[in-house]
């Protein structure tokens, strides 16, 4: 209706003034171009850069060969189940952690959280600790399997999937499926005809999200695939960091484009089919536990015991001391390792902090902007692209981000070769979707109808939004908040190409130690790992309870 | 200013007047009051008052040391360490015409050879090479100074084989005989810096291609493949915190040291006929933007009292052969007589190779 | 004096797409009056107050105010509150936050007292500091109209207001509103489907079917002579 001549320019409240909508998009698409797209085409572009000018023969060779086949189709089998059984031990954990009601549920969602930002090199050894032949789960046979690796990937993205469709879910009309239920339809029909369509479209945006995890999870498959299984995003890290072969990274980095915008197409077509017609209550439909839920306590027990049992791996380990059992290694936090560290590790916990801290401001600022554009009215192809721009970085590599980074930021008017802000830039862009995933929700949740009562009592729009958007969004802010500092906290890809010797953050620590001979490294990694899964539970049960009462999820 | 793209310079204003830049610099400036202007272009900024030093991960000094060098230069030193020595190596030539910094420290001789053919490196050879450094020279290119050395060495568990009344084993053919028959755990060449150094000791005993038969009966003989060295060591050897179930691993010749009881007793040994040396280098990077200051940097890295402190806080042994070792490492550490060596020039002209055959042979 | 006091409705269109969901509507509400727009459902009515308030853009057709063209004015700047079907009530304010939001900017003693006037005038004295999800449904629609008559309005368009609340207390309410609305003389636009709640409250009664204004009359009128069979099957199937 805008586009018809015969209409003044017409803006309803909440709509918002174009200026006002681009200033705010263009900040965060500047991030984004400046520390993202950049560099990435940078590096992506030298690939197609020959002795004797531009070529394409040699990335084409990389495409079609065997190897990239097999690495792709890999990729694929280890996302698709990854994404499938985290889908399905997570959905019953959706309605168990937020759809019921019970003591000690606030403290499970904290700690559920957790595995999501612990870095992959410490659940990789905690992983393989347990399967290994003669550890506590040997004799599964399951050392270096695919089974391994899924498990590892669900142990990862478990939390995705419990937080976006259980947010959906606590605030879902009970009446409508009750209305079913009194037409004569069975608990079975009323799940599969409603309860699942109207969670249909949390559970596409879940899959999207845990698929582009599962699709450039590395660690985790370097760790536990041993040497059979790899992914694109492995054999991007050996060909670029190992062989610097550059058209690989540059073929490889196109398929995930590729992949990632897939994904991105689906999940954005399945989402708008089915946000029509969406009943929230507003209010918690929170219900006691009764005997008919078994089921789904029973799966969530199991996924649970998956996610606590690598946990406790690190715990003990942590404890396990040369001559036996003790707090060595806790007290040996106060200290640089007996040489193996530059700094002690209460130190690098204060630089993770720090860092944290500058990486989840930015990340939250740029994505307050980025989710205030994206809940505009209008959603337009434009409003798709830039959706789709801000999740880009959850499937792209971080080493083809390092390795852009060091090519492309590295002369005036951009020089930040070897400037410790990098690393908070590039954490701030791991959380930043994040960010973006947890307070779109909250803002497209908000009745329009009361932007128009203010405004018809004659609030000016800027008014409008300092009262009625502000006070909504400030409860999804607060998790926002929590989830781009845990993010950060846990960040360790793209950090470890800008890491500095003598400023390291605590998962480059955990890292270095266990990298090290001998127990007391060892242990002292694990003490450290058991810190930063503390420092990430505390701020997740922190964001929790600034969180509005009714769960919010990406 | 040529160079300088006009949409970057167009950002790049933006967002220095929307303030996101002015953020950034109070970010950087209030947890790092003490690295002023490091972050100031080294390319750029011909000031001889900072020094941007390039190292691997593993690089590790300690802070008296690190202020000696700045009290005696009068230089401030920012230290970058932005991944392994492959890592470290593919970024220089990544960033040869805009450096990344003034002086690299980490290059191994695996890594030797790409490094100087793609002329990263300018020429540098200190005045005075402490004694005994000379043995550890790389091939002739006069741009890479050694500064500290490790052997790669199979490590057993000595405590494993009483238990089980078999005699540890020496040679590397003794690893195919059937007695050793699924217990040694080796890491993957492809993404392991022991496990290159591993193949190459295959290699030095072996022989191109002689090598790939004697992978091809270890397999036989049940060798497992790690994909990192933390992951064999720590989770699949017996002879550490890990128990594991594999009682022969690869790793360091120091590596026996990190697991000595409070009585001094050491439950693992590595193999001296096993053994790959690895050299690690230092080198002035081509286009430094103060090339004095990466030099006075190697020369301090010679210095006794940092060669010294090598072995505590980079499990390496100094290249000086009058520098001190800690007490447990002189009456310990057996250095392997005969180690098994390649040269870096064979190195760079065929480890990928190697390492798709290897792959190949033993995946 | 200016030469068409109150609100002026000409021609006024509202579309959706290819939709015409108001077609060329003139009606006007004199000072003091209240007018009431009664429909069926998918009427238009509805949509005839969204555009009076600004909440619509209009098609063809202008809105004036005492003669002067508010068509482009931006809602918050019309003087017109409107009071909605389900309240719309700012769930994070308190009730006194409600009634008093659209006295912001005037000094804090005359905001508490208008709004304790509010309060007492719909009935509610005390209720100003209670959270406002602890209101029942009839309690919620007279906070809904002391906010929406906090700042003097010099138009009240209601939507519907009382249609979600149940047959007694609807009755009671229609009572709360005329009376409330004649002791501030405030003008209004009611817009219902509900025949008793028009002919309970307004001055004239405005009939609108399929976008179009069928005829516009005073209750008697209108009861004695339909313009047409439509408006007279309307009346009496739904009276």
């Amino acid at each position: 209706m805008d586009d018809d001549g015969s209409v003044r320019r017409w803006r309803r409240p909440g709509d918002r003034a174009p200026a006002v909508q681009g200033v705010a998009a263009l900040l965060p698409l500047a991030f984004l171009a400046v520390f993202f797209a950049y560099p990435v085409v940078t590096l992506v572009a030298r690939g197609f850069r020959g002795d004797a000018g531009w070529t394409l023969a040699p990335v084409i060779d990389v495409l079609a060969s065997p190897r990239t086949g097999r690495i792709v189709r890999q990729t694929l089998l280890l996302a698709v189940t990854g994404t499938a059984a985290s889908l399905v031990l997570g959905v019953p954990g959706a309605y168990v952690l937020y759809r019921l009601r019970f003591r000690g549920q606030r403290a499970l969602r904290a700690l559920v959280a957790v595995p999501f930002v612990l870095p992959s090199v410490v659940v990789g050894v905690a992983f393989r600790s347990l399967l290994a032949v003669g550890g506590p789960l040997g004799r599964l046979g399951l050392n270096e399997s695919f089974a391994a690796i899924v498990l590892a990937l669900v142990f990862f993205n478990y939390s995705v999937v419990v937080r976006t469709v259980g947010a959906l879910w606590a605030g879902l009309d009970r009446r409508t499926a009750d209305a079913a239920r009194s037409l004569g339809a069975g608990p079975v029909r009323v799940f599969r005809t409603i309860t699942l369509r109207a969670l249909a479209p949390a559970i596409a945006s879940a899959a999207a999200l845990v698929f582009l995890f599962c699709a450039s999870a590395f660690g985790v498959v370097l760790v536990l695939g041993g040497t059979r299984w790899g992914t694109v995003e492995t054999e991007i890290w050996y060909q670029t960091t190992q062989l610097l072969n550059l058209p690989a990274a540059a073929a490889l980095s196109i398929v995930q484009l590729v992949l990632v915008t897939a994904t991105l197409a689906v999940a954005n077509a399945t989402r708008a089919r089915q946000e029509r017609a969406l009943r929230l209550t507003g209010r918690p439909s929170a219900q006691p536990v009764r005997r008919s839920d078994a089921p789904a306590l029973i799966v969530t027990g199991l996924a649970l015991a998956l996610l606590v049992l690598p946990l406790a791996t690190l715990v003990t380990r942590s404890f396990r001391t040369a001559s036996g059992w003790g707090l060595d290694h806790y007290a040996a936090l106060a200290t640089a390792g007996a040489g193996t560290l530059t700094v002690t590790v209460w130190r690098a916990v204060a630089n993770s902090l720090v860092t944290a801290v500058a990486a989840a401001g930015l990340a939250l600022a740029l994505g307050f902007l980025a989710s205030f554009v994206l809940s505009g009215r209008r959603r337009g192809r434009l409003a798709g692209f830039f959706d789709a721009a801000f999740m880009l970085p959850l499937g792209i590599s971080a080493v083809t981000v390092g390795f852009g980074f060091l090519i492309s930021l590295n002369r005036p008017p951009l020089d930040l070769r070897t400037s410790w802000a990098l690393i908070p830039l590039a954490q701030a862009m791991v959380a930043l979707p994040l960010v973006v995933r947890t307070l779109l929700p909250t803002w497209r949740a908000l009745d329009p109808r009361l932007r128009e009562a203010a405004a018809t009592l004659g609030a000016r729009p800027a008014r409008v939004f300092a009262t009625v958007d502000l006070p909504f969004l400030r409860r999804g802010l607060g998790l926002a908040a929590g989830f781009a500092f845990a993010t950060s906290l846990g960040e360790f890809g793209a950090t470890s190409f800008l890491a500095r010797p003598d400023k390291p953050t605590l998962p480059v620590v955990v890292y270095r130690l266990i990298s090290r001979p001998g127990v007391d490294n060892f242990g002292l990694a694990m003490a450290a790992a058991v810190v930063l899964a503390v420092l990430t539970a505390t701020v997740m049960a922190v964001a929790e309870l600034l969180g509005p009462k009714e769960a919010v999820g990406w | 200013m040529r160079t300088a793209p006009r949409p970057l310079a167009f950002l790049q204003g933006l967002l220095l007047s929307t303030g996101l830049a002015v953020t950034l610099a109070a970010c950087s400036g209030a947890s790092d009051p003490a690295a002023g202007g490091s972050s100031d272009a080294p390319a750029s900024a011909a000031t001889a008052g900072t020094l941007t030093v390039i190292t691997h991960d593993s690089f590790a000094l300690s802070d008296a040391a690190k202020a000696k060098f700045e009290a005696e230069t009068g230089l401030s030193v920012t230290y970058v360490a932005p991944g392994n020595a492959g890592t470290v190596v593919n970024e220089l030539v990544l960033t040869k015409d805009s450096p990344l910094g003034d002086v690299v420290f980490g290059i191994d001789n695996t890594f030797a050879g790409r490094a100087v053919d793609a002329g990263v490196l300018a020429p540098y050879t200190p005045a005075d090479l402490p004694a005994g450094a000379a043995d550890f020279a790389a091939d002739g290119s006069g741009e890479l100074t050694p500064i500290d050395f490790g052997d790669v060495c199979l490590n057993a568990d000595t405590v494993w084989f009483a238990d089980h009344s078999l005699a540890v084993p020496v040679t590397l053919d003794d690893l195919l005989k059937p007695e050793y028959k699924d217990l040694l755990v080796v890491t993957n060449p492809a993404t392991s810096s022991p496990g290159l150094a591993f193949l190459l000791a295959t290699i030095g005993a072996k022989g191109d291609p002689g090598y790939l038969d004697y992978w091809a009966a270890l397999k036989a003989n049940g060798v497992k493949v790690a994909a990192s060295w933390s992951d064999a060591y720590g989770v699949d050897f017996s002879g550490s915190s890990g128990k594991g179930a594999y009682p022969l691993v690869v790793s360091y010749a120091s590596s026996p040291m990190y697991e000595m009881g409070d009585d001094g007793s050491a439950p693992t040994t590595a193999l001296a006929e096993t053994c790959f040396r690895q050299v690690e280098y230092a080198g002035v990077i081509a286009g430094a933007a103060n090339p004095e200051g990466a030099q006075q940097f190697i020369d301090f890295l010679l210095t006794d009292a940092v060669q010294s402190e090598i072995p505590d806080t980079m499990y390496m042994l100094p290249v000086s052969s009058s520098a001190s070792l800690p007490a447990a490492w002189a009456r310990v550490l057996n250095v392997s007589p005969h180690p098994w060596t390649v040269s870096a020039a064979d190195i760079a002209a065929h480890r990928d190779e190697w390492i798709s055959e290897w792959t190949t042979t033993v995946l | 004096m200016v030469e068409r006091p109150g609100l002026a409705v000409d021609g006024v269109s509202v579309a959706y797409g290819p939709l015409l969901a108001v077609d060329g509507v003139t009606l006007a509400v004199g000072p003091g009056e209240i007018v009431a727009v009664l429909g069926p459902s998918g009427s238009g009515k509805s949509s005839l107050l969204r555009a009076i308030a600004g909440l619509e853009p209009v098609v063809a057709g202008r809105v004036t105010w005492d003669g002067e063209d508010v068509t482009s004015v931006p809602v918050h700047q019309r003087g017109f509150t409107v009071m909605f079907q389900d309240g719309q009530l700012f769930p994070h304010y308190t009730v006194a936050g409600n009634v008093g939001y659209a006295l912001a900017g005037r000094p804090r003693a005359e905001r508490r007292r208008r709004v304790d006037e509010l309060l007492a005038l719909v009935g509610l004295e005390g209720f100003g500091p209670r959270p406002v999800t602890a209101l029942s449904g009839g309690q919620a629609q007279r906070v809904a109209l002391a906010r929406s008559l906090a700042a003097r309005p010099r138009l009240l368009l209601l939507d519907e207001p009382l249609s979600s609340l149940d047959r007694q207390l609807r009755e009671h309410l229609v009572t709360v509103l005329s009376e409330t609305l004649r002791a501030t003389a405030t003008p209004a636009l009611y817009v219902t489907h509900d025949q008793s709640e028009a002919f309970a409250l307004a001055d004239r009664i405005a009939v609108l079917d399929q976008g179009k204004l069928l005829q516009v009359a005073d209750p008697d009128t209108l009861r004695a002579h339909p313009a047409n069979q439509t408006v007279a099957a309307f009346l009496g199937q739904s009276g």
